[in-house]
This record gives structure tokens, sequence and C-alpha cells, in this order.
């Protein structure tokens, strides 16, 4: 049996009003993936349970922060631990910061309105790879 | 209506329905089942015969007057019309300010300042605290010490101005003092705390902080809203309408007797209660929400607490757009649900409003954005026609028959959360609050498979180059790092400038009143005049009491949190 795909979901402490993030893990468990909630966290403790938890993938939920930054410090702090474990970036993200998202290494950045399907299937497909 | 006319509207429904499925043969409707947004079930009309057994003086009667269905003043809103109160903050204290004095001179009436020391979000940590890297003054303003309250208000006429701001007694006490330096009296301040979860983060009555909180402007600033219901918070994670009025009355219900539990009479807070909800699309469910919300808080305050007071028994309620609503894709749609929004609250008889902007799906909102939102307000009230006239919708069949369904339907919930122990208790938080994620999820459901149709994000959608280049909203850029570290450098300087030996007597003095579990307000009143911080002031009452009063203890309740069970944004 093929293993599941296990995603920590984020977002920081300061980030309120969690519609997006309800969401979406409710969704993507439905499609088959092990979602752990990370809560609110800073990036340091997302890094931390990241690793504990052995995840495919880390979700980084932004609504008011700068996900330049807190993307930036979980990076480092990964790196830090010898890890490396691809970051999806989702939320509200100018469109600026999307393309430095990218040039940083995140593999894809969703905006307000995506499919769960489009998040899930571009989690499989990256795994298969 | 006497029994015989409305037998004759009966039987002519039968006859009106027996024609209706007739011609639904040839052209059938477009959806099989219609509902409102909370997925009531709707009729494709209603009659005199659906709201037949309303008795018009008890539960609907005049503006004004018991139960207060119409609203809560007599002349409805040509005494005075709601309030704009559109969210502001970013960047420091002195930067929000000038941004709230440019929001005064474009016909703001109210503040909702996303500003303060945000011990309420469980960080009351002072500005130079990781915590804040990456995310303070971006849309928010930290605070740490009077200093920072001082520059908040300047110039701001705090006798005019109703100021919400600040969710923890600390920034109250700040607050009180930077109006006081200014040669205001705390008697006739007016504003609201918003406090209402620290009842379930601190289970204890004696020490409570929002107990408190509600106890000293009870006997020392009666224009202050200390006791504040926030529905709207936990309605953005995803619940529906109906879900956020019965929330909204269980936790003020639970609340309530937590506050009487020490000593306080009924009629002592209870004229300053009041409430935060948001306004969704569904324009005739939210009419009808505000109006039972009324009734069925006049009938609680008045049959189950006893309140004699007139004004105990009025909901007022500050209303803001809901969030979830807006889209990034073609984002001045968002004009548009905005103005519904206004529709829908206005037409509700709310007392303060704030409307989303258009572009804060994509970004910070911009001024452009604010300014367009509080135009919409001032075109509603002044060129619709809505102000003239108190609860223009009360009467409308459907109207009356909706407020009595959400009334019903609000009433099951509050029984299982009043079964549960009351609302504020954790027992009953985990059986509602997991609910709002089922709710979320299932509206999501509908989008992705079209049964619910948002215009620009799963219908009439345009390609990316096309909504560029018809619908570009200005991104605000703003350098909030260089405003974290002027803040930081700020703080610095306070403590540098201040007396640190009075600091140090302020902080034993807190300590002592915070082990004695005395009212914590006029201690903290005292101390915050010695520039001591927001954050020296949580260990010292932490040292006091223990972790599970601090912003991020280890308490169990914390824990709850962290594991997303909890979101008390």
């Amino acid at each position: 049996m093929e293993k599941k795909i296990r995603m920590l979901l984020t977002r920081h402490p300061m980030d309120g009003h969690e519609a997006g993030y309800n969401i979406l893990a409710t969704g993507l468990r439905e499609r088959g993936i092990e979602v752990i909630l990370g809560g609110a966290q800073l990036p340091e403790e997302a890094a931390e349970t990241a690793i504990q938890e052995d995840v495919d993938f880390i979700g980084f939920r932004n609504m008011a922060g700068d996900p330049i930054y807190l993307v930036e410090t979980l990076l480092q702090k990964l790196k830090e631990k010898g890890a490396d474990i691809p970051i999806i970036a989702g939320g509200i993200i100018r469109p600026r910061e999307v393309t430095k998202l990218k040039e940083m290494g995140v593999i894809e950045v969703f905006g307000p309105g995506t499919s769960i399907d489009s998040i899930a299937s571009l989690m499989k497909g990256h795994h298969r790879e | 209506m006497n029994e015989k006319e409305l037998e004759k509207i009966k039987e002519a429904r039968k006859e009106y329905d027996e024609r209706a499925a007739r011609s639904l043969e040839k052209v059938p409707e477009q959806k099989s089942e219609y509902a409102t947004d909370s997925w009531i079930p709707v009729d494709r009309v209603y009659t005199p015969a659906d709201v037949e057994g309303i008795d018009y003086l008890s539960e609907i009667g005049f503006p004004g007057q018991y139960p207060y269905t119409r609203g809560v003043f007599p002349s409805g809103y040509r005494t005075r019309a709601w309030n704009r109160r559109q969210v502001a903050a970013r960047g420091t204290a002195d930067e929000c300010n000038k941004l709230a004095k440019y929001l005064i001179s474009q016909g703001q009436t109210a503040f909702a300042l996303h500003a303060g020391t945000f011990a309420g979000k469980k960080t009351s940590w002072d500005t130079d605290d990781p915590l804040y890297l990456g995310h303070a003054f971006r849309h928010n303003t930290k605070m740490d010490t009077l200093a920072d309250f001082e520059d908040l208000y300047d110039g701001i006429d705090l006798e005019k101005f109703h100021v919400m701001a600040g969710l923890f007694p600390i920034d109250l006490a700040m607050f009180v003092v930077a109006a006081e330096k200014r040669g205001y009296d705390r008697k006739t301040l007016q504003g609201s705390s918003s406090a209402q979860v620290r009842l379930i983060l601190y289970p204890e009555n004696k020490g409570n902080p929002f107990i408190d909180m509600v106890e000293f402007c009870a006997d020392e600033m009666p224009n202050w809203n200390a006791f504040y219901i926030d529905a709207a918070n936990i309605r953005d994670g995803g619940l529906t309408a109906v879900q956020e009025l019965a929330w909204g009355i269980a936790v003020g219900k639970d609340g309530i007797r937590e506050v009487m539990k020490r000593g306080i009479e009924i009629d002592r807070f209870a004229p300053r209660i009041h409430s935060y909800f948001r306004v969704g699309n569904d324009l005739f469910e939210e009419v009808a929400k505000f109006r039972a919300l009324r009734r069925m808080w006049a009938r609680m305050m008045k049959e189950e607490f006893g309140a004699k007071d007139p004004r105990s028994l009025r909901m007022r309620v500050h209303v803001q757009s809901l969030g979830p609503t807006f889209t990034a894709q073609q984002p001045l749609n968002n004009l548009v649900r905005g103005t519904i929004h206004t529709l829908a609250a206005s037409l509700a008889g709310v007392q303060s409003l704030a409307v989303d902007t258009y572009d804060e799906a994509l970004s910070t909102p911009s001024d452009v954005g604010k300014v367009l939102s509080l135009r919409t307000q001032q075109i509603v009230e002044h060129e619709s026609g809505i102000v003239n006239v108190a609860d223009p919708l009360g009467g409308s069949y459907y109207v009356e028959w909706l407020t009595n369904k959400m009334e019903e339907e609000a009433q099951k919930i509050i029984d299982k959360l009043e079964e549960l122990g009351g609302a504020c208790k954790i027992k009953a938080c985990s059986w509602f609050l997991p609910q709002k994620r089922e709710a979320a999820y299932k509206r999501q459901k509908e989008i992705d498979s079209k049964q619910r149709i948002v215009v620009g994000v799963n219908e009439y959608v345009m390609d990316e180059k096309d909504m560029l280049s018809t619908f570009v909203p200005e991104v605000l850029d703003f350098d909030y790092q260089a405003m974290y570290r002027k803040q930081v450098e700020r703080l610095d300087k306070v403590r540098r400038e201040r007396d640190n030996a009075k600091v140090e007597q302020a902080k034993k003095m807190l300590y002592e009143a915070f082990k004695e579990k005395v009212n914590m307000m006029p201690p903290m009143i005292e101390a915050v005049k010695t520039y001591i911080t927001a954050g020296e002031i949580m260990k010292v009452l932490m040292e006091a009491r223990g972790p599970q009063y601090g912003p991020r203890g280890e308490n169990t309740i914390e824990k709850e949190i962290e594991l997303g069970l909890f979101n008390f944004d």
C-alpha cells in the first residue's frame, strides 16, 4: 500500500481568522492526505513539529503576516536542523511576494478561491516525483 | 386579521400552489431546493397565514419598546444614524493616529483601532519579543506603554468619538490614564473593550480580569462598554448566521451569570453590554437575525435575569462585513458586496458598522479602500431613504416568518450549550466550535460543485490577464519593518527615560494586589503611570498567579487552542 502523504498545516500565533485553514484541513483529509494541525506556531515551532512528525510537506497559511520573513525564518530553522521539507504557502499574499516566495523555493503559492483538488493533486504529483 | 379572512387566504394559497405546480411542469425552477445562507429551507412566497400566530404588540411592538424587535431607539436612525466605524490600524501608534485623523476627515464617526498590547491574543509581550517579528505593524499597531496610548489618541476628541480598542484590562488602564492626563473625566469616556474570552481562559471568578473590568466600569466608567459579546470572529471561522446568533446570546448569558456570581447586580452592568456580529450576503436572513437577537436578548434579560432598567434590555450591536464573502478575484466586485452588507445592517437597525474594504482579500486594506467603504455607508445613509423609517422590513410576511424561524433554530443551539454547562465552559465549546469547520467545509463543497455561485470565483470567471487589466487594486506598500524597528527604539527610550525605581515599586504593588486578588483595575491604573510595559505587567501577573494567567502560559486551555479547537481572534 502506498504511504499516505503527511502534511503539517501551520499559521502564526498573531494570525487570526481561520475559515480557510479549517476548510483546507478537512478537504485535504477527505482527499487522503494526513493533515497535522500545527495551529498557531512561530516558525521555529513549526520547523520542530514538521521534523518530529516527519511530514512530507509544510503548508504555511498567511493572512496578516509577512510571508517572506516568516517563510525565510522557517526555511532557516529547517536548515539548522538539517531538514529539507517542501513548503506550500497560501492565503493573502501579494503578487510581488508570490514571485519572491517561489524564488526562495516554495513549491507553490495558493491564493483565495483555490480549489482543494488542485492543492491535493499538486502534492500527490510532487510526491511521486 | 380575523379567522375568516385567514381561511380565505389559506384556500387561495392552495389554489396558488396547484397553479404554480402546473406551470412548473412546463418551466421548472432553477434549483431543486431553496434555502437561506444558513440552510434554512424557504418557501417560494409568504402570506399572512405564515405569520398568523404572531401577537403584534408582545412580539414585534414599537421601536425603542420591549421586546425591541424593531430597534432599540424610539426614532430609529432619525435622531442619529449608525456609527461609521471602519477598522483601522497600521504602523506605530503615532502612524495609526495619523490614519485615524485622516478617516475622521473623511467622515468616520467611531473607531475600531486594531491597536493594543494584544494581551487578548495570548501575546502580550513587549514588542522586542521575537513573536512580533514578521507580523506586528503590518496591519495592526502593537503598543507597549502609556506613551503609545498617548500617541495613539493624541488630538482625538474622546468625548465625541466612541473608541473600541484594547482587549485586556491593561489596555483599558493605559487608555484611562492617557485620557485623564489630557483632562478627561473617566466618567464621560465612551468606548468598548472586548474581553469576553477571558471568562474561559480564567475559570476562576475571584481575580478574573474580565469580571474585574466589568465591576470597575460599572462604578467608575458608566459610559464604557466593558461587557462585550463577540460572536463575529467565530462566524468568520465558518459558522452560519443562526449559529452566530445562538453563540452570541449563549456566551452573553453564561458571562452574565459569572459576573453576577461576584455579587454584582444585573442592572449595575447590563446597560453597558453590547455585541459584535457579522453581516453576510443573505440580506433577509441578516435582517431577521438582528431582529431576533434584540427580541431574544430583551426577553432573556427581563424574564431570566430580572433586569428592570430598560437599558439592560436593549442589545446594541456593532457589525462588520463577513470577510470570507469578499473575493480575491475581480476585487472591485467587493464594493457591491459591501453595499449589500451596508443595506442589510442598516435595514436591521444596527448601531455601528464597518464595511470591509474591497481589496482586503489581496493585501492590507488601502486608504482608497477604506474611504470607499466609508462612502458606501454615507451613500446608503444619505441617498437611499433607509434612515427615514424605523425597521422598514418589519411586517414583511417573509421577514417576520424568518425572524421567528431564526429564533427557533438558535434557541435549540442555546439549549444544548446550556445543557453542557454554558457557552463559556470547555465542554460546551468543544461541542460547538468544531461545527464552524463543518459549516465552512459544507459551503466550500457547494462552491466546488457550483450549487453555490460566487461571482468571479466559480462563475463569470475572467482570466488573470483580463482581471489585472480591469480590476487592479492599489496594493499598499508599507514598510512595516521600519515601523517595527521604530517601536523597538521607542520602547528602549521609554525604558531608559522613565524612573525605574518607581517601576520597581509599581511591580511590588501589583504583585501584592494580584496575589490578594483584589480588583486589578485600580492598582493597574496606578502602575501604568510609571510607564511600566504591558509585558512587565504580564510577567508580574504570572509570578503572582501562575502560568495560566500568562498570554502564552502552559495551561490546558492554551493547549486546546494550539490544537485548533479554539480560536478567539
